[in-house]
């Protein structure tokens, strides 16, 4: 693994102070990642249930995103800013292989944790993004906990610090927005 | 919507999220007041609790992650993997994509079912390996050919299958609007394929329409046997839930549902519910939901409705009609009675209260065809059985006696086999099929004789012997060979007690196939005394149900393969006379049911085979013998000539050239010895050049170069001797660097330093070359000569020496000698 976090660190808060170029810098870095941790899921044997902080993604995250360099005034910021950046990365991703192969990710992605709950036909990352832009509108802050959960990847302790709210409110938050987005993506089938 | 109201909806759908049920409504009422609308935007939002529990769980990287790992480990159209071509995908099966594809040096299409790695990958290939050899032994018209099984360059096994271009058997029937008797036949010949797995103790797991396809000559085939993975019984609930979501389908058993042991009884289920939907179109429960855990509750808890009832109800109440089916049975009459009472029994909760086997299943379905009363039709407890024990009750007894002493058999074996840690596996796989056969078999004799009080004394001592072969499973005196040798004595003097017409032909026929099973097994291990004497006790009775049932075409294959079988195992142990015997034993029966069935592939290759084994047998030099090799042969390459794309028929082929080349080489005829070995090279170097990565087919090809050797030797050509010598120790090192633990590689290696050493002699014995030529060849032979002894000395250090085999230390220890002479001759 070649991405320090210096330089990651250094992208994201390049890209917070307008350098257009920062995620498309950052994009290899992230790939790497994802080509590192398909490839575990190719060759190791994954138990479905580990404690979250040492699974092979939260150590990707980690190396990722995480900078003790950053004031903890600026941690809140830089967070949002890293789970934006990786949201943006992940969803052009998706795009980028769906155009790519012919029943590429908007078919095959079910954002359950298996892969044959109802959805198997729905929810792409795509479209996923999209539910997320609607609900945005009418609930910001509930959001904002989606994105940094899901596509920041942090845990629900960490986003309670980032967000400044309690760790209840975190978990009621999250509860309610997966009832709102799968609704969303699921309409009105039974 | 209004920001204030948004918040609301997310404040009362949040506290609701608090509670259950009642007092979740009374909040929601509550709380909403008279607002409709605000009441139906919670509920909408409320109805997706349960589904969208793991909804968007795992992060989005690692969701990614999966898409780049799944997209690997596809095959696009065009892609080769080995010989195969990919032509398409045929569909996504539980464990992996299923593959069209084309066999490009057989010209034949197969299906490719890649067994994608995630939880257990390491397990599955391990157990995958062994599967293979098992699986790859299901030779039956109604099971799909398993051809072989690989590792793709990313790592991904997958498996060889026979293509089976053909509808589902449940849309055949639909589509041809076939009569429930017609249904029942069909259905019958599925019974028979998996009948045929149980006996090879293999289970299929996964028995559904969709695995059944109906093949364009109207046979059924019956696809992915054993190859469904057991459920992992040890994870955690949220990996319970989203496992079972992706295995639980209506034909599974509740014992399934639950995670329990499957066995042959969990097979008998899913044809139960198989035939239930052929017979109703419908599935037996009556449930609206398709989601998973409502399936599972279903199996677990519900009846399932009759047959008749089900066919009964109005079109409009049917919550859900099978395949939207359009040709439907409706008239219940038909179903009434017998095949209620058949398919009920197969769909029992409680496993030990199905039909025993398959067979039996099948059985009762064939009475109630021809008119006879049917087994199930009484299932009120002991009434079946009770009157089977009546009129059999040392026979039923002596079924389990015999159940029991075969698994203290196998329990010894498998302690024994401890070395090879594959056999192990395998005995305790075996071990564990046959547990669950003495359990049911227990359970119903228990059931049965619950109003017999006489025979409470015998089932006291039934249970004396249940109980001690279980408390054995777990102490570690587990192996004890002379508590198992008792418990077979027992058994064996219960049924030295029976009078042939007691036990029922299909009990006598379980145990002769019980022993052979344990036979084979011993035979794996080595032990070939145990293995002779395990295939004598399946002869006999085989023999007795011969006599009695002279006409039984069935027995008289059983006979055929147990005198065959025996005859294998004698050439171990040197009795050369007793084997020709045996084999012409074999041969007499096999030619009379040809008689009978002249059109019958296998029964034809069977004589083939039988020939060269007889011709084997026999005095090498006698005319007759190589006459009856050659017989073999030409019924061999008959047989391969019809079906030029059935590499098993071509490989017999090489088989019968090799042991006309071993047979014409212990003659004397060398030049006719060296025609026929060069035959049988090509063939395994045609077999090789088609699936090189077979190492049954390499060893062949090895002994072939080993064989050529030998002859080009004995013919006075050095150098391509030692180029096949040389060819075939490098194929067999390879092989056995690969599986250290196997004998037969190592014995071969061993028989092939001698051949090299042989080759070296002769070229050091030949004037014309130079003096220091010849002396390095003897240098280069006395070191051949000297690590073939090695190997047979390893050998017989770890007792696992075939006895023929006990001459060959001595006589690689001379020929090392008479180098050392002669490189001492060469100095002076």
């Amino acid at each position: 693994m070649n991405a320090e976090p210096q330089n990651v660190t250094q992208l994201l808060k390049s890209w917070q102070l307008g350098a257009d170029d920062a995620p498309a810098r950052l994009m290899p870095l992230v790939y790497e990642e994802l080509r590192q941790l398909a490839h575990n899921y190719m060759q190791r044997e994954r138990a479905d249930h580990r404690p979250k902080t040492t699974t092979p993604v939260h150590e990707a995250y980690l190396r990722m995103v995480d900078d003790k360099s950053v004031t903890w005034k600026d941690r809140a910021h830089f967070y949002g800013i890293a789970a934006r950046l990786l949201r943006r990365i992940l969803v052009e991703h998706g795009r980028i292989h769906h155009a790519a192969k012919r029943g590429g990710l908007a078919q095959k992605v079910a954002l359950n944790g298996a892969h044959d709950l109802p959805g198997k036909n729905g929810a792409a990352l795509a479209a996923f993004n999209h539910a997320l832009e609607s609900f945005e509108q009418i609930y910001p802050r509930k959001s904002e906990v989606v994105e940094l959960k899901f596509f920041g990847g942090l845990n629900t302790r960490e986003i309670a610090e980032v967000l400044e709210i309690s760790e209840e409110t975190v978990l009621r938050d999250w509860n309610f927005a997966k009832l709102w987005l799968y609704r969303e993506l699921n309409g009105n089938a039974p | 919507m209004h920001p204030e109201r948004a918040e609301r909806v997310a404040e009362i759908v949040e506290r609701a999220l608090e509670w259950e049920a009642d007092e979740r409504r009374r909040l929601i009422v509550k709380l909403c007041g008279g607002d409709a609308d605000l009441r139906t935007e919670v509920d909408s939002l409320l109805r997706f609790e349960e589904k969208a529990r793991v909804f968007i769980e795992m992060p989005a990287l690692e969701v990614a992650a999966k898409i780049i790992a799944d997209e690997n480990g596809k095959l696009n159209p065009g892609e080769r993997l080995g010989n195969y071509k990919i032509v398409s995908l045929l569909g996504e099966g539980g464990m992996g994509e299923v593959y069209l594809a084309e066999d490009t040096t057989l010209s034949r299409r197969v299906a490719i079912r890649l067994l994608k790695p995630g939880r257990g990958a390491a397990n599955i290939i391990r157990r995958f390996r062994q599967k293979e050899q098992m699986l790859a032994g299901l030779t039956h018209l109604n099971i799909a050919w398993l051809y072989g099984a690989a590792i793709t360059p990313t790592g991904i096994p997958y498996l060889v299958v026979e293509y089976v271009e053909g509808p589902r058997l449940d849309h055949y029937c639909r589509d041809q609007a076939l009569s429930i008797q017609e249904r029942l036949a069909l259905f019958r010949k599925v019974c028979a394929a998996v009948a045929y797995g149980h006996q090879h103790l293999i289970l299929h797991r996964n028995i559904k329409p969709a695995n059944i396809r109906i093949g364009a000559d109207g046979e059924p085939k019956l696809l992915d046997f054993g190859i469904a993975r057991p459920l992992d019984t040890a994870t955690s609930t949220i990996a319970e839930q989203t496992l079972a979501a992706r295995t639980i389908s209506e034909y599974v058993g509740p014992e399934q549902v639950r995670g329990e042991k499957m066995t042959t009884a969990s097979d008998v289920y899913s044809l139960g519910v198989v035939l239930y939907e052929l017979l109703t179109q419908q599935c037996p429960y009556d449930t609206t939901s398709r989601y998973p855990g409502d399936v599972a509750r279903a199996i677990i808890g519900q009846e399932p409705m009759r047959p008749s009832s089900a066919v009964a109800k109005p079109a409009a109440e049917k919550v859900h009609s099978v395949n939207g089916s359009t040709f439907e049975i409706r008239n219940p009459k038909p179903l009434c009675g017998d095949l209620d009472h058949i398919i009920l029994k197969a769909l029992h909760k409680q496993p030990a209260r199905r039909y025993a086997s398959v067979a039996e299943f099948s059985e009762d379905i064939h009475r109630h065809l021809v008119g006879l009363p049917v087994i199930a039709r009484s299932d009120t407890l002991g009434y079946r059985s009770g009157k089977f024990v009546k009129r059999h009750p040392v026979a039923v007894m002596a079924a389990a006696f015999l159940v029991l002493s075969l698994i203290g058999g196998i329990i010894a074996t498998a302690r024994q086999a401890h070395r090879a840690d594959q056999h192990r596996e395998l005995a305790e796989q075996r071990f564990n099929d046959l547990r669950q056969l003495a359990d049911s078999l227990m359970v119903e004799i228990r059931d049965s004789l619950k109003n017999l009080p006489s025979q409470q004394r015998d089932l006291a001592t039934a249970h004396e012997t249940t109980g001690d072969t279980q408390g054995n499973v777990s102490s570690t005196n587990l192996g004890n060979k002379e508590g198992a040798a008792a418990s077979d004595q027992k058994a064996m003097g219960i049924r030295e007690q029976l009078k042939d017409d007691q036990a029922t032909t299909e009990t006598q026929m379980q145990i002769g196939r019980g022993y052979r099973a344990v036979g084979d097994l011993l035979a794996q291990k080595g032990d070939i005394n145990g293995t002779i004497d395990k295939y004598r006790s399946s002869l006999s009775i085989f023999e007795k149900l011969s006599a009695a049932h002279p006409g039984d075409q069935s027995v008289q294959d059983e006979l055929a393969r147990a005198y065959e079988i025996l005859g294998d195992s004698l050439e171990g142990a040197q009795r050369s006379e007793e084997r020709l015997k045996v084999y012409l034993s074999a041969l007499s029966i096999r030619q009379s049911l040809l008689t009978q069935q002249p059109d019958d592939a296998k029964l034809r290759r069977s004589i083939g085979l039988n020939f060269l084994k007889v011709g084997g047998a026999s005095d090498a030099k006698t005319p007759e013998a190589v006459e009856n090799v050659r017989r073999g042969i030409v019924i061999l390459e008959t047989l391969s000539a019809q079906d030029p794309n059935n590499d098993s028929a071509y490989r017999e082929v090489g088989y019968g050239y090799a042991r006309l080349g071993q047979m014409l080489f212990g003659g004397g005829d060398v030049a006719g010895s060296l025609e026929s070995r060069r035959k049988a090279f090509e063939v395994r170097q045609r077999l090789a050049a088609r699936d090189p990565k077979s190492a049954q087919i390499q060893f062949d090809l090895a002994v072939a170069h080993g064989d050529l050797s030998e002859a080009l030797t004995a013919t006075g050509e050095s150098s391509p001797a030692l180029d096949h010598a040389q060819q075939a120790l490098s194929i067999l090192l390879q092989l056995s660097a690969a599986d250290p633990t196997n004998v037969l590689y190592r014995r071969n290696i061993g028989l092939c330093y001698e051949k090299f050493g042989d080759a070296c002699t002769l070229f050091a014995s030949n004037k014309k070359q130079s003096r220091a030529r010849r002396v390095k060849a003897w240098v280069k032979a006395r070191s051949s000569y000297k690590q073939g002894l090695d190997v047979f000395a390893a050998l017989r250090d770890q007792s696992k020496l075939m006895p023929a085999d006990s001459g060959f230390a001595d006589q690689f220890a001379a020929k090392v000698a008479e180098c050392d002479n002669r490189l001492k001759g060469s100095k002076r």
